[in-house]
């Protein structure tokens, strides 16, 4: 191999090399101590055509009191910032005029939409939102029932040391959506078939929780084609909804039976739909709910340790699963006649040559449409004791 | 192989300032049979040496006789109770011939040699012999008797161990053979002596175990050590530049170890060694990447434990060589990766911190080197000073003051912890140089870059061959068999019958070079490049 050959490749190696490197970019660098970490955003109406953008920041002299801090005053590890203006890019603006350090996108974990803005419509915030490259899709999002978003970054006293990680692990540890609720709400929202819905949550003052003000989660905000706010439907109708959408996690059911109760947990809950046509043309749905279930309790006398006693139980679970989700499913279709459940998606699925002419009137078609549903649970655990000891 | 012969600088001396001028060979003058001529000869060449010592004796007539030796280099009470008791207390004897000498009980030693030339003569004593001479005879006869001192075998201090022998190479060629010797008792086990260093004349061997070794190793190991042109030896890293593919690779292609147990498990594996006098540091070839990650205990504790050290050993090198950089990369490009939690208390623990990301891993990088380079060469007496500065102001006091991040000290700690889990010291050398390296990348291109230089470390090692074998053999090219030795240890029977086969990691087949040293790629383990 001749040597002006080889260093004519090395050289042709290096600017290849050498021009990826500029090229490519990344060139984004800034550290920790320049940049504001913003963990939640908060979207309220502010009349006259203007919304009121509010953020929670950290304050990262504030987080723990490592020695090297030195003397930090011990105050609330975040601060709310919040700026009203025309759109969320110029307030953005704004908000950064007002910041000795720059924003920064990338661990925001929750989006607080306040009810009023919601009864507007969410359509005019939502681009910002999604088209800022380092904002991450995983992001819980509420619609703060009867509350501002900036009255729900302000909360204080919750078990979490920064307030907003609070709604977050309430979410997750209540067997919803959690993380992806954002995702999900943008794919339905461009989705046929599926309206999309957003977890609803409210402040209260009360003595049951002593600091000042506490975070509920107490139902799902059901959103029209609009993006407007239509309703809601309470926390046991959001946790059938989920449970259609195969994404609920646990669930605790109760039973009256004999002159007793039961309530038994289920896990592994999924859920599958079939959907067929009625003799008048209307749709219909055969609905089948799974779930493995253990009991956590049982005042009724039956003993579970008699096969005919136990599924006698499991019977009750499955009748108050399947009542459950019917009320549900009416509930949906005659108060909103909004279908929240994604039973387009289904058909669109299964009749893709029928779901052009059925898109637009969809939600007509729901109206109509006739469900049957169908539990099938197993109560796998009955736990240490058999019949009921007292 | 113009590629090496690039690179293949003559070394000089260390210390010294010009390189001297070398009389040439010169033709070996023959032994005179006037001892007088003989002893002034023998005076000239030694001319200003006052460690020569020339003792002559009368020993009857007409027949005289010398002694010559270096002081210090032969044992005086030998010499005294083997030669000179015998010679002085016997009757007169005559000698014609040295062979009388020992004939006639006067020289009374097992290792003796007759030399007719005076350069041979020289050389014999000059390597620590005593040599006689007698009047009127034309030879020469050099004695074995060296007597000098050589530290005893101590459990080397580069490579401590848990199981396992505790011996370790001496600065003594000749002790370090015999604990090969006692280990492989076989007579396939060769020591092929080569000299080096034109003044130093340091005596080298190439142990092998023939039949086990490929030819074509022994051939190239022979040409490369052939090409050396030194004028000092003083360790074995002076001929190991010689002999390594790529020189200018920051990754070495020679392995060394103080180790006979290492050698002699390396030579059973069917590769070359080359042990150098005047130092326990042995060279091994050829070497890959994966042989320097495997400690001896990997063979000498159970396979499980053995196999789960192993792992560990292998996460905590990707830690050793990417852990700062990756710390860098990931707080000031992306933040966005990290969990929020983490993120936090990373960014509450930096908050008073006066530097950037980036300069800090550096400082804190380089103090560490710094202090581990200190550790090397304090004397031991104030050890504990240099610990108590290292910990206390370094580690702590700077995270109080705020100049550092605690963070930053827990990455550098751990990257230096992982650092001395790579057995080999030269590998684990090359690993902190390409961690520097990474830590600007990272710091200047983010992820992007650690991804630039980790492929760009990966196309160079599989570049690298030693001895004409892949730095990364057997897993680029990929020979699935030698795995078995890899990433775990298979229990020890099963590696014998997989060994047996001609297809383990360190099978004697597979690491047969291509002929003349060729850069032919080994693909199929069991018998490339054999004919």
């Amino acid at each position: 191999m001749s040597e002006p050959g080889k260093i004519g490749t090395a050289c042709r190696t290096a600017a290849a090399l050498l021009a990826l490197i500029v090229l490519a970019g990344c060139w984004d660098r800034q550290e920790l101590n320049d940049r504001a970490l913003w963990l939640a955003t908060g979207i309220d109406d502010a009349g006259e055509g203007n919304i009121k953008v509010s953020g929670q920041i950290v304050i990262p002299l504030n987080v723990q009191a490592p020695s090297s801090a030195g003397s930090g005053g011990k105050g609330d590890p975040y601060m709310v910032v919040s700026q009203t203006g025309t759109n969320l890019g110029d307030i953005l603006q704004d908000i950064q005029s007002k910041l000795p350090r720059e924003v920064f996108f990338g661990q925001r974990r929750v989006i607080f939409l306040g009810e009023e803005l919601a009864k507007k419509g969410l359509s005019g915030i939502l681009d910002f939102t999604t088209r800022l490259a380092e904002a991450s899709f995983r992001t819980d999002m509420y619609i703060m029932k009867g509350a501002t978003a900036n009255d729900a970054l302000q909360m204080r006293g919750t078990l979490e040391f920064v307030s907003v990680f609070s709604a977050l692990k309430k979410h997750e540890q209540s067997g919803g959506r959690g993380e992806t609720t954002y995702l999900d709400f943008l794919i339905a929202a461009h989705r046929d078939g599926i309206v999309p819905t957003l977890p609803a949550a409210q402040l209260f003052v009360s003595d049951d929780m002593k600091p000042a003000n506490y975070f509920e989660i107490t139902g799902v905000a059901v959103l029209d084609d609009d993006l407007k706010l239509a309703g809601y439907l309470n926390v046991d109708e959001d946790r059938d909804l989920l449970w259609l959408l195969n994404k609920l996690s646990r669930i605790i059911l109760t039973v009256d039976l004999e002159g007793g109760n039961a309530s038994a947990r289920f896990v592994n809950l999924r859920s599958s739909i079939k959907p067929s046509r009625n003799k008048d043309g209307s749709w219909h749905f055969e609905i089948t709910l799974r779930g493995d279930g253990s009991l956590v309790e049982n005042n009724t006398g039956l003993s579970v340790e008699k096969k005919g006693e136990l599924e006698k139980l499991e019977r009750a679970f499955e009748k108050e699963a399947a009542n459950r989700m019917a009320g549900t499913i009416r509930k949906a279709q005659e108060t909103f006649g909004l279908d929240v459940f994604g039973f387009g998606v289904v058909v669109h699925r299964r009749h893709p040559r029928e779901w052009p002419a059925l898109k637009d009137r969809w939600n007509e078609e729901f109206r109509r449409a006739t469900f049957n549903v169908r539990a099938d649970l197993n109560l796998k655990r009955p736990g240490l004791t058999g019949k009921s000891i007292i | 192989m113009t590629r090496n012969a690039r690179f293949r600088k003559k070394r000089k001396t260390a210390g010294q300032k010009a390189p001297v001028i070398l009389p040439g060979p010169a033709p070996d003058r023959p032994l005179s049979d006037d001892l007088d001529e003989n002893e002034r000869l023998i005076r000239d060449a030694f001319r200003h040496c006052a460690d020569l010592v020339v003792r002559r004796l009368v020993l009857g007539d007409n027949t005289e006789m010398l002694i010559v030796y270096l002081e210090g280099m032969v044992e005086g009470k030998a010499l005294d109770d083997n030669v000179l008791k015998p010679l002085l207390f016997e009757s007169p004897q005559t000698f014609r011939h040295v062979g009388d000498l020992i004939e006639k009980k006067a020289v009374a030693v097992s290792s003796l040699k007759t030399v007719n030339g005076l350069t041979e003569f020289i050389d014999g004593i000059l390597a620590a012999n005593a040599g006689f001479l007698v009047s009127g005879v034309r030879e020469g006869l050099i004695a074995g008797l060296t007597g000098y001192q050589t530290r005893s075998v101590e459990e080397p201090l580069t490579e401590a161990g848990i199981r396992g022998p505790r011996d370790g190479f001496t600065e003594s060629i000749r002790i370090n053979t015999t604990m090969l010797r006692r280990r492989i008792r076989s007579t396939r086990l060769k020591f092929e002596p080569v000299t080096f260093g034109e003044l130093t004349r340091t005596d080298c061997l190439l142990a092998y175990i023939e039949g086990l070794a490929p030819d074509s190793l022994l051939r190239e190991v022979r040409r490369r050590l052939g090409q050396i042109r030194l004028e000092g030896v003083l360790e074995s890293q002076y001929i190991q530049e010689w002999l390594e593919d790529h020189p200018l690779s920051p990754f070495p292609q020679v392995q060394d170890t103080e180790r006979p147990d290492t050698v002699a498990a390396s030579l059973l594996e069917g590769k070359a060694a080359v042990l150098v006098d005047n130092t326990p540091f042995a060279l091994i070839m050829p070497y890959t990447l994966w042989a320097g990650l495997q400690a001896r205990e990997d063979y000498y504790d159970r396979f499980l434990f053995a196999d789960f050290l192993r792992f560990v050993r292998f996460t905590f090198i990707f830690i050793s060589f990417l852990l700062p950089s990756l710390y860098v990369a990931l707080t000031t490009y992306h933040p966005k990766l990290l969990p929020t939690n983490l993120l936090m208390s990373i960014a509450a623990a930096r908050e008073a911190v006066p530097f950037p990301a980036l300069i800090e891993a550096l400082l804190m990088e380089l103090v560490f080197e710094a202090l581990r380079e200190a550790g090397v060469r304090m004397p031991r007496a104030v050890g504990s000073a240099v610990n108590i500065v290292g910990a206390l102001v370094i580690g702590q006091s700077a995270v109080q003051a705020g100049i550092v991040s605690a963070p930053m000290v827990i990455v550098v700690a751990a990257t230096g912890i992982a650092s001395f889990l790579i057995p080999r010291q030269a590998l684990s050398a090359s690993v902190r140089l390409i961690r520097f390296l990474l830590l600007f990348l990272a710091g200047f291109l983010g992820l992007y870059g650690i991804a630039i230089g980790v492929i760009a470390l990966t196309i160079h090692l599989v570049n690298l061959q030693s001895f004409g074998v892949p730095y990364l053999y057997p897993v680029a090219p990929l020979v699935p068999k030698g795995l078995k030795d890899l990433l775990i240890r298979t229990p020890s029977p099963r590696l014998y019958r997989l060994k047996r086969a001609g297809s383990g990691t360190d099978g004697p087949e597979s690491r047969t070079p291509g002929p003349e040293g060729s850069r032919q790629q080994t693909t199929s383990g069991k018998d490339a490049g054999q004919p």
